[in-house]
């Protein structure tokens, strides 16, 4: 077993390496076939791993590689934790990398930097491979921040491009906001039980008495630990006010925004809290937090949708909003719908964001989806897939989104707090936002009348581009019916929440017959008569509606609030440089106390002129002194 | 051989250099004559390394003998396992600096050289010292050769910053001297293991830790004495910048480690709360003056500076956490932790710097504002550049993460305030590097240069070389961390014993 969970990283790496080192004789196509190969032997590796751990009775595989350092004191280990959970992801994880591969083989196939994008995608699977398997907070760290590094490797891809630089310094130094708190959380976690590895903190969690610690702004210890821990999630995930990066990322070609948003870097953020479940289950304050944040995330991240014109990016802020609904689960202690939510979404944003790329293919590159339309017969394939793609996120019955965003629904509902009540209304009127953005996206791309010009020039992709998203289509379709996995799914060495389940139909019923299936026929009818018909509602027309149309579409200036922060630290880099630094130690300090000497030695110089009568009338003034001293002491 | 093999060390390159004066002007012979020393004081290095016991916490390879009896000065040496990786070190970042000076051409070469190899001998000496007379010599000797290659093979300013160098250093050492006197004069020897058991009363422990400090502070540079730093590097030639960044500074923090906190634990302790404060305001305050700069080698030499307050703030926590915990390991943790940076700082700060002088060989500036895009000219340097850019903002996988993991962690121990004003690190430095990559790496190219510019085969051996060395010791850390664990126990019972 360690040797079959040992080669699924050493594949990863393996191929980023030779593909990134290789010399120019490996032609481009072999080089992507080599990598892809690689990647799908570690998927079936992995895919062993799952078998063997559903085939076993609750058995958790839990080994060292190698010891990182190892002193007295101080243990920390390269190696892998192996359960359920963290099985699944690894699937998950691979099988979405395998699809991007193969489907970049097409994509890529007329850039110059073909291998150096190879190169990438295996370093960014190796790093969320690191992630995923660690046993150790600090492994897990190693891997977050390589996500991250390739994130802004991968973005910077085009790196000619003033807006693509710009993006994945931005997407970069977020992240590093996010990780500054992450470390702080880690190291807190680690005080308390000198130790980073989850089955030693976790067997020993019982023993720590927790009401003793100290706290920290008046919060008890362990939901400050949390709260720093979920701050780095909210970057890596993209949880309002640290979203930011994730639209921007766009900038990278489009298959990796795929693989960033699908199933790796982005679902970090609730692999961790998952992984870290125990610890989330001893605070309230902190649930809480992640519940608003979640909520807030789903509603108002979903509402920019609807207004962006750009293909990616009505993509990208609806990742987001799904991001916002895991979190939101996350916010009442239920991981593993979170994860079931998760999962599904993997397929089925990864099939919308290939579907796009396929449509900005075969339009030369165009993005905006002004110049789109009609585009249904001519790439009937595409058309196919983005529709199954469509119908997931928005939840139409007995597809896979159904399954899981209802499950989240119901279960936020069960929850019966106010705040859980509130978070409820907000995801449910996110159902409808995402019913909204995500016809309009498909009305307006693929009805209607072509308005690009010419439209013959359109084709369909070539096989590679295609096979991949039927592949997904069909998973997309179908995964959501192994929700009982999910149901059942324990989160590490902890029971599951107890979640109203009594069999599919049943289920299925239930979730017909819920308020989702409402939002979900008033937003077609919203979004047919607006963006298919062209017809206006008056009420839109609203004094009131206008004005938030208006705040929605500055994006709630978090871009500015960035802008300015970072115009903030330039400016007071170079006031410090210029008045501390050079100003007072440099020039009153370290040349100013020599210049004081030398003006003290100008003045000594003076007593020293060489005149005699200058040293004859100083000799007689001190005489006349003296005795006028001695005089008085006498008298 | 084994016997006198730290003489060896320190005498090979020394003599050498001196011989190199006198040999024929010919550079090629130079250049070979040159790299071969150098490269047999690294395989001494390695022997030594290798013939190293690290279970034993004694000083080994010991020379004691009778040099000045009337005044109990002895030429002794020594090395534990701190001092055998700063050797190593310095041999591998000497090794290195003479295979890249073979690629430029200088005037007076055989000098340049000299000073080099003079250079490399004192280092180690000052390495392997055990009697604090012996070390104040090769500690103030180091600075003849440093003055004079910034003085002479300078950029257009060099005259003030040499001098501003020197006699800002010079100052520091004075203090180092009387204090170094006056210890000898309560308990008559130079010793460093009779240092380590002298008992001194709180009034005079508080008065060697400040002038013993504040000599080893301006080495390092701590906030505010160091302003000379950014001056002396600006002006510096590309190999003694090197140097300077990756053995100099480090020569101050090893005064700390080895002379300072085991030597007058109880004065450092009552002061302690000053040295974390300056160190703090070293990692985010001079982190932010970094980012402004544009001149590429003021900015790595801020960036140098932030992170050398790490190394400090790694040493002053220690009393707080012997105050919280009163447990040994978590000193030695924080001590390990510098440790790790001054070594990981030390490989870092070197590939920048011959990045920015490969920079200026190629487009004669280092202003940041007159490049971009060299992506496209010169790739496979560019991504040196950007790997090593990418070390220095503290990625995990490269060894300066390592020693900040561990420093963060024991500051928290200390206090969360110390480890929230370090993690600010992770921010800032990023900042500051990437958005130097952003400028000059990434980008249109502006200043055409027709000819092929890419990295030459000496320039790509020594990145890759110094990458390599980066990442192992980011991969793998256990080694370096289980070499010096014995030793650095060691010194925290020294200091615990005296509290």
């Amino acid at each position: 077993m360690e040797s079959i969970l040992l080669l699924i990283p050493i594949l990863l790496l393996a191929s980023s390496i030779i593909i990134g080192l290789s010399s120019d004789s490996l032609n481009k196509f072999y080089s992507g076939v080599i990598s892809t190969s690689l990647v799908f032997s570690s998927l079936i590796l992995s895919i062993i791993v799952l078998i063997k751990i559903y085939s076993s009775n609750d058995e958790i595989y839990y080994d060292n590689f190698y010891d990182w350092i190892s002193i007295n004191g101080l243990n920390i280990g390269i190696g892998y934790l192996i359960d359920k959970f963290s099985s699944i992801m690894l699937v998950v994880v691979l099988f979405i990398s395998f699809v991007v591969h193969v489907y970049s083989i097409g994509y890529m196939k007329h850039e110059e930097d073909f291998k150096r994008f190879f190169s990438y995608i295996a370093l960014f699977t190796f790093s969320m491979i690191l992630l995923v398997m660690s046993n150790n907070l600090i492994q897990l760290f190693i891997g977050w921040e390589g996500v991250g590094l390739v994130s802004y490797l991968l973005i910077g891809f085009f790196y000619k491009k003033s807006s693509a630089i710009k993006a994945n310094l931005k997407a970069f130094l977020i992240n590093r906001i996010g990780d500054m708190f992450f470390i702080l959380g880690i190291v807190m976690i680690y005080s308390l039980f000198d130790s980073f590895d989850y089955r030693t903190m976790f067997l020993n969690l019982d023993s720590v008495n927790l009401s003793n610690l100290e706290t920290y702004f008046g919060l008890n210890y362990i939901d400050f630990a949390c709260l720093l821990l979920f701050i780095g999630a909210m970057a890596k995930s993209a949880q309002i006010p640290l979203h930011v990066w994730l639209p921007d990322s766009m900038e990278g070609p489009t298959p990796i925004s795929a693989l960033i948003h699908a199933a790796t870097m982005v679902t970090a953020g609730i692999f961790m809290v998952g992984r870290l479940a125990p610890f989330y289950e001893l605070t309230e304050f902190t649930t809480d937090f992640i519940l608003i944040i979640g909520a807030s995330t789903a509603l108002f991240m979903g509402l920019i949708a609807i207004f962006e014109n750009d293909i990616k990016k009505v993509i990208a802020y609806s990742t987001i909003s799904q991001l916002g609904y895991m979190v939101s689960a996350l916010g009442i202690n239920a991981y593993t719908v979170s994860f079931f939510h998760l999962f599904t979404h993997a397929f089925f944003k990864a099939l919308l964001f290939l579907c796009a790329g396929s449509v900005i293919m075969s339009l030369h590159h165009n993005q905006d989806i002004r110049k789109m339309g009609g585009l249904k017969s001519k790439l009937p394939v595409t058309y196919a897939c983005f529709l199954i793609g469509t119908l997931c996120i928005i939840g139409f019955p007995l597809t896979s989104g159904f399954f899981s965003k209802d499950l989240i629904l119901e279960v936020m509902l069960y929850e019966e707090t106010t705040i859980s009540f509130i978070a409820y209304i907000m995801l449910l009127i996110g159902a409808l936002v995402t019913t909204i953005y995500s016809l309009r996206l498909m009305f307006i791309v693929f009805y209607g009348k072509y308005r690009g010009g010419d439209v013959e020039e359109i084709s369909e992709q070539s096989n590679i581009i295609l096979i991949p998203l039927i592949l997904l289509a069909v998973l997309s379709l179908t995964s959501g019916y192994i929700i009982k996995v999910f149901v059942d799914l324990p989160i590490f060495m902890y029971g599951i929440k107890d979640i109203h389940y009594d069999g599919m139909v049943t289920y299925i019923e239930h979730g017909i017959l819920s308020p989702a299936t409402l939002t979900l026929v008033l937003g077609f009818f919203i979004a047919k008569k607006l963006y298919k018909d062209n017809k206006e509602f008056l009420f839109l027309e609203n004094n009131f509606l206008v004005e938030i149309k208006k705040v929605i579409k500055t994006k709630y200036k978090f871009d500015e609030l960035f802008l300015y922060s970072s115009d903030v630290l330039k400016k007071t880099s170079i006031f410090v440089t210029h008045k501390l630094d050079i100003g007072i130690i440099e020039n009153v300090f370290v040349n100013g106390v020599p210049k004081k000497i030398n003006s003290f030695s100008k003045i000594l110089k003076k007593t020293s002129s060489g005149y005699l009568y200058h040293y004859a009338f100083s000799i007689v003034f001190s005489l006349v002194v003296i005795f006028g001293i001695i005089l008085v002491r006498v008298l | 051989m084994i016997a006198n093999i730290l003489s060896s060390l320190i005498w090979l390159p020394i003599i050498s250099g001196f011989l190199i004066l006198f040999c024929s002007k010919k550079v090629s012979y130079l250049n070979i004559y040159n790299i071969f020393i150098n490269f047999i004081v690294f395989l001494l290095s390695i022997f030594l390394l290798i013939n190293f016991n690290e279970s034993s916490p004694e000083f080994q390879f010991v020379e004691n003998i009778h040099w000045i009896p009337s005044l109990n000065i002895f030429y002794y040496l020594g090395v534990d396992a701190i001092s055998v990786l700063l050797i190593l070190l310095n041999t591998i970042i000497f090794l290195i600096v003479s295979i890249y000076n073979s690629t430029l051409s200088l005037k007076k070469t055989n000098h340049y050289y000299a000073s080099f190899l003079i250079a490399n001998g004192l280092t180690i000496g000052v390495f392997c010292a055990l009697d604090a007379i012996l070390f104040y010599i090769f500690f103030e000797a180091l600075l003849i050769p440093m003055f004079l290659i910034i003085g002479i093979w300078g950029g257009a300013n060099r005259i003030y910053a040499s001098i501003k160098f020197f006699i800002y250093t010079f100052l520091g050492s004075i203090l180092l001297l009387i204090s170094f006197l006056y210890i000898n004069s309560s308990i008559s020897s130079f010793n460093v293991n009779s240092f380590y058991g002298a008992n001194f009363s709180l009034i005079e422990q508080e008065w060697l830790f400040m002038a013993m400090a504040i000599a080893f502070a301006i080495k390092i540079p701590m906030f505010p004495f160091h302003t000379w730093l950014p001056d002396a590097h600006v002006e510096a030639p590309t190999s003694g910048s090197v140097v300077l960044a990756a053995i100099l500074l480090k020569v101050g923090a090893y005064g700390f480690i080895r002379y300072v906190l085991p030597v007058v634990p109880l004065g450092a302790m009552s002061i302690d709360i000053y040295f974390i404060v300056l160190s703090l305001i070293a990692i985010v305050y001079v982190g932010i003056v970094a980012i402004s700069q544009n001149d590429m080698k003021k900015l790595i030499a801020y960036s140098s500076i932030s992170h050398m307050g790490f190394v400090t703030l790694g040493f002053f926590i220690i009393f707080q956490l012997f105050d919280n915990t009163s447990s040994a390991k978590d000193l030695v943790i924080s001590l390990s932790g510098s440790m790790y940076q001054i070594i990981s700082h030390g490989f870092v700060s070197a590939a920048l710097f011959i990045c920015v002088g490969s920079i200026y060989d190629r487009y004669k500036t280092k202003k940041i504002s007159d490049l971009s895009g060299l992506l496209n000219q010169m790739p496979i340097y560019s991504w040196f550049f950007v790997f090593f850019a990418l070390a220095n903002c503290g990625l995990p996988g490269t060894s300066s993460f390592v020693g900040e993991l561990l420093i963060i962690m024991s500051a928290f121990k200390a206090n969360f305030i110390y480890a929230f004003l370090a993690s600010g690190t992770l921010i800032i430095s990023a900042v500051y590097s990437l958005w130097l990559v952003k400028r000059v790496i990434y980008g249109e190219i502006k200043t055409d240069l027709k000819e092929n510019l890419d990295a030459n085969f000496v320039e790509r051996f020594i990145l890759f070389s110094l990458a390599l060395i980066v990442i192992i010791l980011g991969v793998y850390p256990d080694y370096m961390m289980s070499f010096m664990n014995i030793t650095l126990q060691h010194i925290t019972e020294n200091i615990i014993i005296k509290l």
